[in-house]
């Protein structure tokens, strides 16, 4: 099934993009999240949400694995999301699946920091 | 880079200093990442100290209140093991003083940092003012040692951790 980009995203070092096909919605982001694309990745985040809750799409894909690193501004633009998903009623409420590069180790520790914090809508895959 | 003084028992080290400017931030990350596998430290203890090498600038470009900022990264080889030590240090207002000196008090006496954090993350949902998580990620996923120092109105704060050479923490 051909994936619809829905929203891109190129900001300084960092590409990002989300794409939609029946039942799955994904989030793909490349290269640096640093302080320059805090106000972009928040928007993408936020686009992200609104369209997983238009769509009523049981789980977002996030897929990390070309992103070179992430500070703990933009890191925080995922905080809010999770947060957002879960002030969701059961009905609405999603799930989100991180998939990581075992290659760089900063997702390990950072993504486990998010699977703690929402066990129950947080997925990792490396 | 500026030339500095190798600290006593010092193997190696090397002093930046710039103006705060964002951009350099990431770049430095990069520069001070090749230093750290020079230094024969493994994947994973260079992606540690990547991580609190850009949490800690970040801070100091954001916070320095005459554009300046300095680096220095200390590196000391007893044995196998490696002492890095990560000092920055910028200018700022009383006000940021004290808002660094809460955050760097209340993470320092804390007994779980890991708990710490997801307290942090709970509350940075609703900040306004950056994301109050930066210091706690040096402590928690670099597992590094945070300390401070104030002078007159320059803030110095400094990371400290061993690792292995070519093995983990």
């Amino acid at each position: 099934m051909t994936a619809t980009d829905v929203f891109v995203m190129n900001a300084v070092e960092l590409t990002g993009k989300i794409a939609v096909s029946p039942g799955e919605l994904h989030v793909l982001l490349c290269g640096c999240a640093d302080s320059r694309v805090m106000t972009p990745l928040r928007e993408l985040v936020t686009k992200a949400h609104d369209e997983m809750l238009r769509t009523k799409t049981p789980e977002a894909v996030v897929d990390f694995r070309d992103l070179e690193f992430m500070n703990s501004s933009c890191f925080k633009a995922f905080v809010g999301w999770i947060s957002q998903v879960q002030d969701l009623d059961d009905e609405t409420r999603y799930r989100i699946r991180f998939l990581s590069d075992r290659a760089k180790p900063w997702q390990r520790r950072s993504l486990a920091a998010l699977s703690c914090f929402a066990a129950d809508i947080i997925h990792v895959e490396a | 880079m500026t030339k500095g003084r190798r600290g006593r028992d010092e193997t190696a080290h090397f002093e930046l200093s710039f103006s705060p400017n964002v951009a350099l931030v990431s770049t430095v990350r990069r520069f001070v990442s090749e230093f750290y596998v020079q230094l024969l430290l493994d994947g994973e203890a260079t992606s540690q100290l990547a991580v609190a090498t850009h949490e800690l600038l970040d801070n100091a470009v954001q916070y320095s209140s005459d554009g300046n900022t300095r680096i220095r990264i200390g590196m000391t080889v007893h044995g196998t093991s490696v002492k890095i030590v990560i000092v920055t240090e910028n200018k700022a207002t009383p006000e940021n003083m004290a808002a660094a000196r809460k955050s760097l008090d209340e993470l320092t006496k804390v007994a779980d940092p890991g708990a710490h954090f997801q307290k942090l993350m709970r509350e940075t949902a609703t900040r306004t003012d950056g994301s109050g998580l930066g210091l706690a990620r040096v402590r928690t996923e670099a597992d590094m040692t945070l300390t401070y120092d104030i002078t007159d109105d320059v803030f110095q704060l400094r990371a400290v951790a061993t690792f292995e050479a070519g093995g983990d923490t």
